[in-house]
């Protein structure tokens, strides 16, 4: 009996010096840690905020401290802002950055793919009342294959989800794969975003999940915006 | 005493991995391309490192009958530790790395080599043994990762130079894995059969001279 309260007591001995110790790095790292994350959103935000192509910034200036950053949360709840019944959610918070004549919705939102949710950041314009797609930002896909799904951060796969204008948004954002259309030239590409289909089977072959997550993820973030009568 | 074949003895003799078969969850996991492997294989070396020498500092003060939930929380604190100090100072490399940080944790690597070294040896030969062992199986990791990725994905540390065609996916994905690991295991085991009968037979020779 006195045997087992004594190695009781030396293991708890143990645990209390470690989870103090543990406790301890959490402490201080904490700012820094804070500080990390949220350079890391900004930079995401920063990025979807200049026009597609080009380093111009759609609005005057990137906040750079959290207070300013949350001057700009239009619409802010526990947890999600909306689910789709596919599972794609839009996320909270959502910013809104007035320009001149236009107004820029920044959202972050996800999409199931491979191995769980796809996150995305991304830049919807509206001007004269019609929402363009301006850019997107994958800022969550560690759940997808490497060398497969994982392929959704290269840039020329993220250009191909840049400015869907409109009418593509109206239609509903589709995988190419999934209608079954492949463009061969550049024009074609274009045209096709202007129906609502990206294509990505060139640029990343054998996944069509990945993408088709981010493609509902935007279609949710248009069902979201056209119930909350933005759109 | 420090023992230089402490250090020596993980990269094939005793290869963590194909020899000992230890951590094969991360190392089916995580090989999907060299780049990948080899940042948990530096992750390894460094927690397996620290906790060796831990271990092996506290082991006279650990009661025998609970020594492996004290190795366990041991060896949990410092990935946890480890995981917070590489978010708040090197975000970049935390975010390659993330998957992998929180996975060493269950790496039985550690836990083997704890249980089966540090908890007997001096610290000195236990850091021998963690760089050693940690190398090994870093060495073992980047090997399936290279193999993988250069035949999954026609490329090699992000480096392409097979066209479309030639790319054969399974080897990215799990069934590749095992496949590759089954196959290296059988390499590895034939050299070690084959060094032991030439050891056997010069010993012979020696015996009948």
């Amino acid at each position: 009996m006195k045997d087992y309260i004594k190695t009781g007591l030396i293991l708890m001995a143990y645990m209390v010096v470690t989870g103090f110790l543990v406790a301890l790095v959490y402490v201080v790292t904490k700012p820094k840690v804070d500080e990390a994350d949220f350079r890391s959103k900004v930079s995401a935000i920063e990025s979807v905020l200049k026009k597609a192509g080009t380093d111009e910034l759609l609005v005057e200036s990137v906040p750079n401290s959290a207070e300013k950053l949350n001057g700009y949360i239009y619409k802010k709840a526990e947890g999600e802002l909306f689910k789709a019944s596919n599972g794609s959610k839009v996320l909270s918070p959502l910013y809104k950055f007035a320009g001149k004549n236009q107004e820029v919705y920044v959202i972050t939102f996800s999409g199931v793919g491979f191995g769980g949710d796809v996150v995305c950041v991304g830049a919807f314009i509206k001007q004269d009342g019609v929402l363009t797609l301006n850019k997107i930002e994958v800022i969550n896909y560690s759940n997808e294959t490497p060398g497969l799904g994982a392929n959704i951060s290269l840039e020329q796969v993220k250009e191909r989800f840049s400015v869907i204008p409109g009418s593509g948004l109206e239609n509903g954002v589709k995988v190419n794969k999934d209608v079954g259309v492949t463009a061969q030239t550049e024009e074609e590409i274009k045209y096709n975003k202007s129906q609502g289909v990206v294509q990505t089977s060139d640029v990343m072959t054998g996944a069509t999940i990945t993408p088709r997550a981010v493609a509902n993820g935007i279609n949710t973030v248009i069902e979201y915006l056209r119930k909350e009568g933005e759109i | 005493m420090a023992d230089i074949k402490n250090l020596t003895k993980g990269l094939i003799k005793e290869n963590p991995l194909f020899i000992q078969v230890l951590g094969t969850c991360p190392a089916l996991a995580t090989t999907t391309n060299a780049k990948n492997a080899l940042g948990m294989g530096v992750a390894v070396i460094a927690v397996l490192v620290l906790s060796n020498i831990v271990i092996s500092v506290i082991r006279k003060m650990v009661p025998n009958k609970i020594r492996i939930p004290i190795f366990i929380v041991v060896i949990a604190s410092f990935v946890t530790m480890i995981d917070l100090l590489m978010h708040a100072f090197t975000y970049d490399l935390w975010k390659v790395l993330g998957i992998f940080i929180p996975l060493i944790v269950v790496n039985c690597v550690l836990m083997g080599r704890a249980e089966a070294f540090a908890s007997k040896n001096g610290v000195v030969d236990s850091i021998l043994d963690g760089i050693g062992m940690g190398g090994g199986y870093a060495l073992a990791l980047f090997v399936m990762g290279s193999i993988r990725e250069i035949l999954g994905n026609g490329s090699w540390l992000g480096l392409s130079f097979l066209p479309q065609a030639f790319k054969m996916y399974i080897f990215i994905l799990p069934p590749g894995a095992f496949i590759t690991f089954g196959i290296l295991i059988a390499v590895i085991n034939a050299i070690n059969l084959r060094k032991e009968k030439i050891e056997k037979e010069k010993k012979k020779a020696g015996e009948t001279k």
